[in-house]
Order: structure tokens, then C-alpha cells, then sequence
């Protein structure tokens, strides 16, 4: 924030937080970063913004520490709407421009349309290839410990018949755990 | 050539030809899957797309070294009775024989080559050969893709490598699938070990024959899971690893079994010859599963085939006896009751009659 500014002014704009009908417009200029906010009078009010009231006795007469504020203000709202832009970003991307493949069908089938696909959903791709991964993992380690379990309770009643098949059978599956 | 005279020549050789005399690894094929950039996946592809790929990946086929001569066929131009000779000699696969218009079968006439266009990819090529091969599968089928890629832009990018349907499956987009005959490893029930030991190694195991029957002809298909781009080496070599394990595991079973008192593999093989040489109805089940037995028995030497024909020979002849009994299937359930199970025994008591039973 070196080179921090931060100034008001009106346009006609549609709300970042609720959509509503913009009546400011907040812009801010970090390292020459231009990063522009509209709010409706309402939101700025719940944020400090028109209410003096809300302003603490140093805001009120320093304005350095008035500028902070303001400069806090508005690096929250900054990361909210990246937030929320990168959810409606998502949103738009629920179908892929080449072959109008939609998003719920790759999830149900687990296919996708056509090559172009593979940019259009990449983030979603991601994601499921994760968690195939993870729950590869998982059911490993379910069917072992499954098996050490039975192999415990075989012991445990002394049925040492049913014992030696389950420890032939978990030293065939994972030869390095042996012991 | 038309498709009718390719179906009624000779079989491909890799089929019903035994390279391996132990009878256990029967043959490789190597499947290679591509896309082109802009056209939907045939799972969703309109005619208009499947044509507009066809014009693109036809004439990119036929100027493929020994594809000249190739014979030709959009899928909606063949009959049930086509489509069903080309799946049992392996020259079509489930998914290509229920697809329709616009998706084409390409069969170059002296090679193990079949080029599906539009298949569950835009272009599926297998390629096959006898006996274990991977390396010989996996070469020429580079070759090909080496050939194809200087005349076609294929569907790839630096992450995922080349694109397919699933994403789960792009990268290299090459598979290699091995044939093999365990009758030992069947008849001792190790087959669920095999079966997990497979899934711990990271290879898929299935029946042979998918018609939905838990045990036909001792038969699996192993096979590895589509890798990501440049693993196809390390794969196939791991591929070659855990086949040559299978074999050698095989092995081991046969001369236990031979070697166990109480003559209980002879009786068995003695009984499927029985079966085999005097049944009046056979179901395609009792038939393969006896006829799997009966080739384990000739390997054992157990069976002599007549006039001196060897161990390879009389393999391959049961391996013919496979086939023409794969092309009997049943049309329908009616005619499966009526007259395959009579045409069946008929022929494997021809086909027995030329072979005698040698028992120490």
C-alpha cells in the first residue's frame, strides 16, 4: 500500500454487494492497480461510508487515520468482488462455447464434449481427478484395515485356520507390509 | 474388395495361430485413441460433425503405408449378421458396432490394423499380433501415430497431452490389452487373487467373452489404464513385468496340478473329451469351459493330435474351434434353445475325432 489512493465519486452503477442500484462509486489506485467498487447508499452506510456517526474521534479530525479506514474499507470490498467474480466467472462457464456441453453433464457422466471442453471446465477437472485420486486411497486403506480387523477378531476367538488365510491374504496384497 | 469377402477369408492369423506353446498369453492388442480439435466427441456429435471428421481422418488412413487397399465401410451399410462376424475376429469393437451413420470401419487387407472412425473417440486404431508381444504392438503402433501426426493436427495440450472423451483417460491416449488363457489358475480358484493383485498393480483384468457369464473358457483380458502423457514406456514395461509373472504363476499351478495324486486334472480332461466327443446339445459355456481344459491337456501332453501334429498345430486348431464356435453364437434366446447347442456338439465331435487321448 506505498502508493495507496483512494477517492469518491458518483456514477450509475449497479451495487458489488447487493445489486441494488449504485449510487457511489469507490475507486482505488494501489501500485497503479486501478480496482473500482459501486455501492448503493445502504451498503455504504452498513460500511461507515455516509454515517459520521460510525467514525471514531481520530477519523473524525486526522486524515491519515481517515484515509486508513477507507483504505481498509475498501481492500475488504476489493476481495469480496474478486470472490464473487470468480464465482460468476464459474457461472458463465457452465457451458462450453464450441459444443454447448454443460457443466451437471460432465458431472453425471464424467465425459465432456468436445476438446475445448478441457479449457472451458479445467477448474472442475481438477477437482475430480482429486478426488478420484483420493478415494483411490481411501478404499485402500478401508479394504487393509478391514482385513487387519478380521485377521485380529480370527486371533481373538482363536480361529487360527481363518487367521493364517487372512494374513496369507494381506501379505499377497501388500507384500511390503509383511510383518 | 468387399467387406463380405474380407469377412468370409481367412481369420487373422494373430486369432488362431499359436505362437507360445504353453497356450497362455494368446495375443496383444494395442489401442490408440485420437481427436481433432472443434468437433464434439462422437458420444454427443451430430451427423454433420461425424462427417466433417470422417472427410478429415479418411483420406489421413488411406495414405497410411499398406492402408491403400483397405476396405472401406460406414457402419449403418452393415448387416447385423456383418457386424457380428467382425466382432468374434476381433475386427470391431462393442462400442463400434452400435454406432450408425456417419462412422466408418477401415481394414487394411494384410495387416492386423482396424481403424474405427468415430468410435467412442474420433479415431480408434488396434492394432494386434500373437502371443506376447508389447513391444512389437507398441512400435508399430507409434509408427502409425508417427505417420498420422505429420498429416493430421491432433486434439493435445501441454497438461492433460492428447485429448479424450474422459478426462480421466487423455494423455499418451494408447492402451495395451493382452489375451490370456489360465486354465490352471482357474481350476485351483486363484483367480480372485489374480483378480486383486491386478487391481493393487494398477492393471484391469476382465472375461474374454463379455457375454455376461462368470466363467467362459477360463479366458481374461488384462489390460492397462490409459496414462498420462510420456508413461506409456514405463507402463508397458511394467505391463510386460506383471504378463511374465502371470505366466510364470501359471506354470507353476500346471505342473502342480499334473503332479497331484489321485490322476484329478486326467479325469478331468478325460471327462471334458467325453463331453466334447459325445454330447448330442452343448451350451457355449460347457463348450468353452471343456475346450479350454481339453488345451491344457495338449499342452500336458496329455492329448496327441493325429499324424504327428504338434503341440502348436493342435493349439491353433482349437483356437479355429473357438472361433467357429463364437460365430454360432445364438441370434436370439428361441434359436439358442433350438438349434445352436445341436450345431455345437456336432462340431466339436468333427473336430474330436482326429484327436486321440494319451494317458500315461
Amino acid at each position: 500500500m506505498s502508493a495507496a489512493g483512494c477517492m469518491l465519486m458518483f456514477q450509475v452503477k449497479k451495487c458489488h454487494i447487493c445489486g441494488k442500484r449504485a449510487s457511489i462509486s469507490l475507486t482505488q489506485i494501489v501500485n497503479g492497480q486501478v480496482s473500482e467498487l459501486a455501492l448503493c447508499e445502504e451498503c455504504a452506510r452498513k460500511n461507515g461510508l455516509f454515517d459520521p456517526g460510525s467514525l471514531s474521534f481520530s477519523e473524525k479530525f486526522f486524515p491519515e487515520e481517515f484515509k486508513a479506514r477507507m483504505d481498509k474499507i475498501v481492500r475488504e470490498l476489493t476481495e469480496r468482488n474478486s470472490e464473487s467474480a470468480a464465482e460468476d466467472e464459474n457461472d458463465v462457464l457452465m457451458r462450453c462455447p464450441t459444443c454447448g456441453f454443460e457443466l451437471p453433464t460432465f458431472r453425471k457422466t464424467g465425459r465432456l464434449g468436445c476438446p475445448d471442453c478441457y479449457t472451458v471446465f479445467a477448474r472442475e477437472i481438477s477437482l475430480e481427478s482429486a478426488a478420484d485420486e483420493s478415494a483411490g486411497e481411501k478404499a485402500e486403506i478401508n479394504e487393509k484395515d478391514q482385513l487387519e480387523q478380521a485377521l485380529r477378531e480370527a486371533v481373538e476367538r482363536e480361529d487360527y485356520e481363518t487367521a493364517a488365510r487372512l494374513r496369507d491374504q494381506i501379505r499377497n496384497l501388500y507384500p511390503g507390509d509383511a510383518s | 474388395m468387399t467387406m463380405d469377402k474380407l469377412i468370409s477369408s481367412p481369420i487373422n492369423n494373430w486369432l488362431t495361430t499359436c505362437r507360445d506353446a504353453d497356450d497362455i498369453v494368446l495375443g496383444m492388442v494395442g489401442r490408440l485413441v485420437r481427436n481433432l480439435s472443434g468437433y464434439r466427441f462422437p458420444g454427443w456429435s451430430t451427423r454433420e460433425d461425424r462427417d466433417a471428421v470422417s472427410r478429415i481422418l479418411l483420406p489421413a488412413l488411406r495414405s497410411l503405408r499398406g492402408f491403400r487397399d483397405a476396405v472401406c465401410a460406414e457402419m449403418s451399410d452393415l448387416s447385423f449378421e456383418q457386424r457380428r462376424a467382425l466382432l468374434v475376429r476381433k475386427q470391431l469393437t462393442p462400442c463400434m458396432a452400435a454406432r450408425q451413420s456417419g462412422c466408418h470401419l477401415l481394414l487394411p487387407r494384410k495387416r492386423n490394423v482396424v481403424c474405427m472412425v468415430n468410435e467412442e473417440e474420433h479415431l480408434v486404431m488396434h492394432v494386434s499380433r500373437n502371443g506376447n508381444s508389447v513391444r512389437e504392438v507398441l512400435t508399430e503402433l507409434r509408427k502409425f501415430a508417427a505417420e498420422l501426426e505429420q498429416k493430421v493436427s491432433f486434439a493435445r495440450d501441454s497438461r492433460n497431452g492428447f485429448l479424450t472423451s474422459m478426462p480421466g483417460e487423455s494423455g499418451d491416449g494408447i492402451q495395451l490389452y493382452s489375451m490370456l488363457h489360465l486354465p490352471a489358475l482357474s481350476i485351483s480358484n486363484m483367480m480372485p487373487q489374480v483378480l486383486k493383485a491386478m487391481e493393487k498393480l494398477h492393471l484391469n483384468i476382465s472375461p474374454y467373452y463379455s457375454d455376461g457369464e462368470d466363467d467362459t473358457g477360463n479366458m481374461f483380458i488384462v489390460y492397462t489404464i490409459p496414462g498420462p502423457l510420456g508413461s506409456t514406456d514405463e507402463l508397458s514395461e511394467h505391463f510386460r513385468r506383471v504378463l511374465k509373472d502371470i505366466v510364470t504363476r501359471e506354470m507353476q499351478v500346471r505342473r502342480k496340478l499334473a503332479d497331484e495324486p489321485g490322476l484329478v486334472l486326467e479325469d478331468k480332461v478325460a471327462r471334458a473329451f467325453a463331453t466334447l466327443g459325445y454330447a448330442r446339445r452343448l451350451s457355449l459355456r460347457e463348450c468353452r469351459n471343456a475346450i479350454s481344459v481339453l488345451r491344457l491337456g495338449r499342452v500336458l501332453g496329455m492329448l496327441q493330435g493325429d499324424d504327428g501334429e504338434d503341440v502348436r498345430e493342435s493349439l491353433s486348431r482349437f483356437r479355429e474351434l473357438d472361433t467357429a464356435l463364437a460365430l454360432c453364437t445364438a441370434l436370439s434366446p428361441a434359436e439358442e434353445e433350438v438349434a445352436y447347442p445341436i450345431a455345437r456338439a456336432l462340431m466339436t465331435r468333427r473336430f474330436l475325432a482326429d484327436i486321440r487321448m494319451n494317458f500315461f
